[in-house]
């Protein structure tokens, strides 16, 4: 599905470069539960806007679903990772003006869809999250917790085929971050959703089938997950 | 004042009419008092106070933008404030350095503007016809008022922001949770209104304008008054032996090549009548007595310049008795009670102790410009009378023209100087203060566009920045940059669009105040609103789009990235 090729990527600090990515060779299949692991700046988040074409890279070759990422128009790779790609944050990034109904609406509004579609689509997903009765509530009205299902509501309201997730326990208590990571799991199992999350805990790096360590910017060592 | 009347007036003794004597301020006599034979041509009083409200509305927007805008670039320095406050600032030392920072500020616009007003008031004499006046001097009380302005605008427009500032608390900056209160927003739309009412009024204010001017300056006159030569008549010759004279002098002008008519009157068409009687119809009562506007011409005046006849003749040599006879336009003939020329012909009127026969009934023309209405008139044959002569020209240069009439002059009247002067130009000149109104009101409009339209970049920039996370989420999810841009511009757009419905009104009423000036106006077009209010519209949406389109363009990690 997804095949990063001698990727690198700089940004110029007066005179010198400072690399973010270097030389970053990876592969992920469909289906596949991956876990990026490493210190702090060493590329993880970056590697995760990479992916999700949010971030553009200096040199090298992407190929998401056998398009090469770099032929695409912005019209059109901004239509690829619309269809196929959610993404989650770790600061969830919700609309603090709109309502829960209104944030995990906010895809709908620019695909062409018909409004009695989205309402259906929006209460299928508020039951499946059980948080209907909140529907009408503001982000500054709910738990850390609750604002990052609806993150995690919003990011699959639109059936991706590809989730990428930025430390999604990241701001969450332990109890609320296993939650979040049997979520995970279960859509990776039963939908058949690819996961690429980013992560400092070895707990919730437990739960993925692949883990990818970077440092400074390098792949260090990939391992699979025995168990799985 | 009795005294000085005794000293200086004796005639008012002796005379059998009763003579009131008052004093005029003098500064009066250039805008405000109307009176016949003024010493000066009127500038338009209610016009300088006019402009002076609008620019009163000017410095109002200007105020307004400032409050807006230093409040919104509050927000770029509340980690400033929040800082300082976690290193030991208490509020009141934050606003007194936000109050001195904005005093600084305006002292400098304040020098710079002052010397812009100087360099540019030599631009704007020309601009506005002023020639050869100096300079203005100003007077004390006139800065006391500058400097009255410039302190209480300075700090209104900083006390503010100023306390808006100094009021976040450290920690929620810092931590970039605050969020501004909604009061602020409420005045913020308010104010935005105020200044897109006033603009689109005054877009609309200098159409019609314009739309005034054009329609008085197209109407037929119902005379003719181009390719007309006006000379000041001979003065110093007697009268007996003008007529030897002057009937040479006309025969060997018509003899001229390009020189079609010349008659006499005493006043041509533009200007103000001065000479008049009270006059009725023979058999009505002494208290029907209503005043009319003498003209004198000689025979050939009222062919001359294509006045129409209603009825009746023109005074004609062939009529002996032509002495004792009058013509009277149509307002004329109605306030003395005449129905209809019909009537009116051959029927007797007493004027000033004469019984005059009316002969002829002219046409209403405009004697004046159609800001006056036009005066009943009555028309005395005087052959001999030489205030003015009019000369029709056909074809070949003016220039020669005029060259060749003088020649005939200096020989016919050598004691008498030449002046001359074109009718449709002097005519014309009556519409000058009211052009000069028109421009005066454009660049009002164009001021108060700027104004408005740098109020609405500084605004669209702080929601911009207010919304920055949310525009990086929506493209993040799919927003295209059009859809951020109608979202961003949406609340904008409807602000605008109730400027626009209160603007009519107010508008409507304004203009029609001033057109209520003219006596022969035009009707204000509802069209004339719309049009105003849709390029308002249009600036205001360029605008926006300019001010959002780098941001909304930008990579949606960058706003994100902060988190």
């Amino acid at each position: 599905m997804i095949q990063l090729k001698n990727i690198y990527k700089w940004v110029n600090t007066g005179g010198n470069k400072t690399f973010l990515l270097r030389n970053i060779n990876l592969t992920i299949n469909e289906g596949e539960f991956v876990s990026i692991m490493g210190p702090s700046g060493s590329g993880k988040s970056t590697l995760l806007n990479v992916v999700g074409m949010l971030d553009p890279f200096d040199e090298g070759d992407y190929f998401f679903l056998e398009k090469n990422v770099k032929d695409l128009k912005e019209k059109h790779r901004s239509q690829l990772y619309k269809e196929h790609i959610g993404f989650i944050f770790q600061a969830y990034h919700l609309i603090d003006e709109l309502t829960v109904f209104e944030n995990i609406e906010t895809p709908l509004l620019y695909r062409d869809m018909k409004s009695s579609e989205r309402k259906s689509l929006v209460s299928d997903m508020l039951d499946r999250f059980n948080i209907v009765g909140k529907k009408d509530l503001f982000p500054a009205q709910l738990s850390g917790g609750q604002q990052q299902s609806v993150g995690i509501a919003r990011a699959l309201i639109d059936n991706p085929k590809l989730l990428l997730a930025d430390e999604p326990t990241g701001n969450l208590n332990s109890k609320q971050g296993e939650e979040i990571m049997e979520l995970f799991s279960k859509l990776n199992r039963e939908n058949d959703v690819t996961i690429i999350q980013v992560t400092h805990s070895e707990k919730n790096a437990s739960y993925g089938s692949r883990v990818v360590n970077l440092l400074d910017g390098r792949i260090e060592r990939t391992s699979t997950d025995q168990t799985k | 004042m009795p005294a000085f009347c005794d000293r200086y007036v004796e005639w008012t003794k002796n005379s059998s009419t009763y003579h009131e004597i008052y004093l005029t301020p003098l500064k009066d006599i250039h805008l405000h008092s109307n009176f016949n034979q003024e010493a000066e041509v009127n500038g338009n009083g209610q016009m300088v106070s006019f402009l002076f409200l609008i620019a009163i509305f000017i410095i109002c927007i200007a105020w307004v933008n400032y409050i807006n805008l230093s409040t919104a670039r509050s927000v770029e320095r509340a980690k400033e404030v929040g800082m300082k406050k976690v290193l030991g600032a208490i509020r009141s030392d934050l606003v007194k350095q936000f109050l001195v920072e904005n005093f600084i500020l305006n002292a400098l616009g304040l020098v710079f503007s002052i010397g812009l007003f100087y360099l540019l008031l030599s631009a704007f004499d020309s601009f506005a016809g002023r020639d050869g006046v100096t300079g203005i001097s100003l007077t004390a009380s006139y800065w006391r008022i500058f400097i009255l302005i410039f302190i209480s605008g300075t700090f209104l427009s900083g006390l503010y922001p100023a306390f808006v500032l100094s009021n976040f608390t450290p920690i929620k900056v810092l931590k970039g949770i605050f969020k501004n209160s909604s009061g602020g927003v409420a005045l913020r739309k308010s104010l935005i209104v105020l200044q897109f009412v006033i603009t689109v009024v005054l877009i609309a204010g200098t159409v019609i304008v314009y739309q005034q001017v054009q329609y008085m300056r197209k109407q037929n006159l119902g005379v003719n008054i181009n390719q007309t030569l006006i000379l000041d008549g001979p003065s110093t010759l007697r009268d007996s032996l003008y007529e030897a004279i002057y009937q040479p002098f006309k025969t060997e002008l018509l003899q001229q090549a390009g020189i079609k008519n010349v008659s006499a009157s005493s006043n041509v068409m533009g200007q103000e009548i001065y000479w008049t009687n009270g006059s009725r119809q023979l058999s009505a009562p002494k208290e029907a007595n209503v005043t009319l506007y003498n003209l004198g011409v000689d025979y050939d005046f009222i062919p001359a310049y294509d006045l129409k006849l209603k009825g009746g003749r023109n005074f004609s040599r062939a009529f002996g008795t032509d002495k004792k006879t009058a013509i009277l336009n149509e307002r004329a003939m109605d306030v003395l009670g005449f129905k209809d020329a019909k009537e009116a012909i051959n029927s007797k009127i007493k004027r000033q102790g004469d019984t005059l026969t009316v002969v002829g009934i002219v046409a209403n023309f405009h004697h004046q410009g159609l800001q006056k209405i036009i005066d009943p008139m009555i028309i005395l044959p005087r052959p001999n009378m030489r205030r003015f002569y009019s000369i029709k020209i056909g074809s070949g240069s003016p220039k020669n023209t005029v060259a060749a009439v003088e020649k005939l002059w200096s020989k016919y009247f050598p004691g008498d100087p030449f002046t001359y002067f074109f009718l449709d130009d002097s005519y014309n000149e009556q519409y000058k203060t009211d052009i000069l109104f028109g421009k005066v009101f454009s660049m009002f409009a164009l001021l108060a566009i700027l104004i408005a339209c740098s109020g609405l970049l500084g605004l669209s920039a702080y929601n911009i920045l207010q919304r920055n996370k949310e525009i990086g989420i929506r493209k993040v999810l799919g927003a295209s940059v059009q859809n951020i841009l109608l979202l961003l511009s949406k609340d904008f757009i409807r602000l605008i669009i109730i400027s626009l419905v209160l603007a009519l009104p107010v508008g409507w009423y304004a203009m029609n105040r001033w057109l209520q000036d003219f006596a022969y106006r035009i009707d204000i077009q509802w069209w004339v609103f719309a049009m105003a209010g849709l390029s308002a519209l249009l600036i205001a949406g360029i605008t926006i789009v300019f001010q959002t389109m780098k941001t909304v363009v930008e990579n949606p990690v960058k706003s994100l990235r902060s988190e």
